[in-house]
């Protein structure tokens, strides 16, 4: 994407990729969503409260958490969550932003000193808490092992590290994960997704001033930063 | 009270969420779910222990997803009917279920057509078996 020479025949291919897969992601909640629905004049009232409430809200939620990842990473600027004056820790963040994943994070370790004081950021909760979900997410969905946060900072930055033991991506995929619907190979089989994640959290950092980067550390383990500048 | 002539069905798929309207939906079809596994492995267990007549089975699945389970539950439980349900249906999924002779149903709120899927898969495989009682 980006490729100034794309022809009208790879744009074509291209948008219907996207709506290929935008398509998948959207129908496994919105279809969840409608066929529970379907069941409230059948159901009782424990069945409503305890199980088929729940499970419509967290669907809603998420539908309304794709439409957004969607827009932000397609460029709509206007689903980037507006900043103002505001300031928050990521560390306070590191725990919400883990909790938010609920299933995904059953069976799996978070390494995380909270004893942390680093400085205030220059950026609101609500776009920390988007990075480090998606961070998270990315490292859940394709690493194994327990995922560890570090947190560092210096005079202007502060930078929140992500690793996991993860396969990562191929050489010739390393240069296009932050591409908006991209999946490495490994993962188009394995897991759902709509390819976004990276590339949302790279869209919110930057949009107050930080960014995501990603490395290899000396073990050849994957490396997710998040650097945001401080308040 | 459950039926006790009505289909015992195994729901796989990753999506809690999914597992739970299926279920509900699967029972207003007069259907017996049984057990819920969230990928292939887990599915092969949840037979195992049910003696399960039929599987809703996810495709894209974390650890073994539905292409890797099918040939598997094929050897070991070759009665029960198998429903291919994804919510996507492209040229590679369509060709392989038909490689595979598994019914494929797209994901949708009406679990009607999944039920209608799910008899006619078991009945197709009782026949088979019938017919062939030592394949």
């Amino acid at each position: 994407m980006g490729d100034p020479e794309l022809s009208l025949e790879q744009v074509d291919a291209l948008r219907r990729r996207i709506l290929n897969v935008v398509g998948h992601e959207l129908r496994t909640p919105i279809t969840a969503l409608t066929g529970l629905a379907r069941r409230l004049g059948d159901a009782s009232e424990l069945q409503i409260r305890t199980e088929i409430g729940p499970a419509l809200v967290r669907l809603a939620e998420r539908t309304e958490a794709l439409l957004d990842d969607m827009l932000i990473a397609s460029g709509i600027s206007t689903a980037t969550p507006p900043e103002g004056i505001r300031r928050a820790r990521v560390s306070d963040t590191v725990g919400l932003a883990w909790s938010s994943l609920a299933e995904q994070t059953v069976g799996r370790v978070l390494r995380f000193d909270t004893n942390h004081d680093e400085p205030e950021v220059a950026a609101g909760d609500e776009s920390v808490l988007r990075c480090l979900t998606h961070l998270f997410r990315n490292a859940l969905a394709y690493g194994t092992g327990p995922i560890e946060v570090t947190i560092t900072a210096d005079d202007e930055v502060v930078r929140c590290a992500v690793r996991n033991e993860a396969v990562g991506p191929k050489p010739d995929e390393e240069g296009l994960i932050f591409e908006p619907f991209f999946r490495g190979e490994h993962a188009v089989t394995r897991s759902p997704g709509m390819g976004v994640g990276l590339t949302v959290a790279r869209t919110v950092a930057r949009a107050v001033g930080g960014d995501v980067t990603m490395r290899r550390d000396d073990e050849q383990q994957v490396v997710f930063e998040l650097s945001l500048p401080r308040a | 009270m459950t039926d006790p002539t009505s289909i015992r069905v195994v729901i796989a798929d990753d999506e809690p969420d999914v597992r739970l309207m299926l279920r509900y939906g699967l029972e207003i079809d007069e259907m017996s779910v049984v057990a819920e596994a969230a990928d292939g492995a887990e599915a092969i267990e949840r037979l195992e222990e049910t003696g399960a007549d039929a599987i809703v089975l996810d495709l894209l699945m974390p650890g073994t997803n539905g292409f890797e389970a099918i040939p598997e539950i094929r050897r070991r439980f070759p009665l029960v009917g198998i429903v291919a349900y994804s919510a996507v249906a492209g040229d590679f999924v369509r060709s392989e279920m038909r490689r595979m002779e598994i019914p494929l149903v797209l994901k949708q709120s009406d679990t009607a057509r999944l039920a209608d899927a799910l008899r006619e898969a078991c009945a197709r495989r009782r026949a088979l078996h019938e017919a062939n009682p030592d394949a």
